[in-house]
């Protein structure tokens, strides 16, 4: 072997000692990244399934979001309809009022020029008998005066006034999605911040690199009533837009069940007759102790109990 | 008769006391949760509580059994007023011993109809 030969061969084997003292080096390095990567792999499928679950809730809040934004344009409508319809009747009640105003004029001309003959012929001391003729006259003049035109307007003008009236109180039922509405708002708020929450959580406790603590589930929150806190504490009804939406089915629904009522084929897990006795005038046993309360209701079975009931499903339930 | 409105939102508790006075019923006390009604409650003679279900701090549902569960209140007529319209909302209303129940969004009429059947009811007890 020659003499450059050897040197090589040495020159080699320092490099392949260099290398092993590298990989000696790197081994705990790699090993640390291992680790790091199977710990990072449940935060990251923790990470993978909050953003899953938050995108899911986004379309529910848009939805929520498009549904209040129905409910109030069609409630703005339906005011803005019967503010139309009440301006009408406004009109036409003040031209009644003028012409009412234009007969009693009109009735009054005749008698106040009569009564001030009268009034200065007794004045000078003259015989009276000589107004009998346009007495008579006046007399006549006013039974024919159109008091049938009188009661036509007032007749109408009464029904104006009772339509306004039955006006109002639609108004009255179109403002209350102001309460669904904002109701609706205080959920997407509350769905908003629990989005919000999860993911700075997430950020914090993947700052702070505690990973077994993130993997620890959050308690469910209570879902007994619902708050949101938005220009005042709102509690509200998730579904609460559904009110507004449904109310013409709502009133089918109720002829429905109150006829399944009147024929005895409500399908109901509830003590239908309990609950009539209970809340109906004739009530046994409300008589015989004198007791004002509503009485208590026994535990009955839950089963089918997210149907949504109307107001005349209520009425039922209530013995009305 | 002096009534007791009970709704966290001041537009359903104006539109509810709006009909009253429509109805003849002038003398309104108003309060904007559970806990709030009681303290009013307590404070006032009152003949009739209206109240909304879901409302911050103490609900009417929770509201309603705290006046069952009060001796000096507990004969108090309660009428529930809410956007809640499921049946087990209602069988809950029930067994807390509300007088009778309106869903949102009602017409005074149904306020009045629900209004007179309790009164009425009391009247005949």
């Amino acid at each position: 072997m020659k003499q450059k030969d050897i040197s090589l061969l040495l020159q080699k084997a320092d490099e392949l000692r260099a290398l092993f003292v590298l990989g000696q080096r790197v081994i705990p390095f790699l090993e640390e990244i291992f680790i790091f990567v199977s710990e990072i792999q449940p935060l990251l499928d923790e990470i993978n399934a909050s953003i899953q679950e938050n995108l899911k809730k986004m379309p529910s809040a848009s939805k929520q979001l498009s549904k209040v934004t129905e409910a109030t344009e069609m409630a703005i409508t339906e005011v803005m309809d019967i503010v139309d319809g009440i301006q009408y009747k406004v009109e036409i009640i003040k031209k009644n009022y003028n012409r009412i105003i234009e007969i009693v004029q009109k009735k009054r001309e005749n008698p106040i020029a009569l009564l001030e003959a009268l009034y200065k012929a007794i004045e000078k001391g003259e015989d009276l008998k000589q107004h009998l003729p346009a007495l008579a006259t006046i007399i006549t003049t006013m039974k024919k005066i159109p008091n049938a035109e009188i009661d036509k307007i007032s007749n109408e003008t009464e029904e104006l006034i009772s339509s306004i009236t039955n006006d109002s109180n639609s108004i009255m039922i179109s403002l209350q999605v102001q309460d669904i509405t904002a109701q609706q708002i205080a959920a997407v708020n509350n769905l908003l911040e629990t989005i919000q929450g999860k993911l700075g959580k997430i950020l914090t406790h993947f700052n702070e690199s505690e990973i077994s603590e993130l993997m620890h589930k959050e308690p469910s929150p209570d879902d007994k009533m619902q708050v949101s806190q938005l220009h005042r504490k709102i509690a509200f009804d998730p579904e609460a837009v559904e009110a507004m939406a449904n109310k013409e089915f709502r009133q089918q629904q109720v002829d429905e069940v109150i006829e399944q009522v009147e024929s005895g084929d409500l399908d109901e897990p509830i003590d239908m007759q309990e609950i009539e006795k209970m809340f109906a005038n004739q009530n046994p046993s409300t008589e015989a102790t004198g007791d004002t309360k509503s009485p208590v209701i026994e535990e009955s079975s839950d089963e089918d109990s997210f149907e949504q009931f109307s107001q005349d499903d209520i009425d039922a339930l209530f013995g009305k | 008769m002096i009534f007791l409105v009970v709704d966290d939102s001041p537009t359903m508790r104006r539109i509810v006391i709006n009909a009253l006075k429509t109805f003849g019923y002038n003398e309104v006390i108003e309060a904007g949760d559970g806990q709030e009604a009681l303290e009013k409650l307590r404070q006032n003679k009152v003949d009739f509580v209206i109240t909304d279900w879901n409302m911050p701090n103490m609900s009417g549902l929770d509201l309603t059994k705290a006046i069952r569960s009060d001796a000096q209140l507990s004969n108090l007529p309660i009428l529930m007023v809410t956007t809640r319209g499921l049946k087990q909302d209602i069988i809950e209303a029930l067994k807390a011993r509300v007088n009778n129940y309106v869903v949102k969004p009602f017409t005074p009429q149904v306020l009045k109809e629900k209004l007179d059947a309790v009164l009425k009811t009391i009247q005949n007890s």
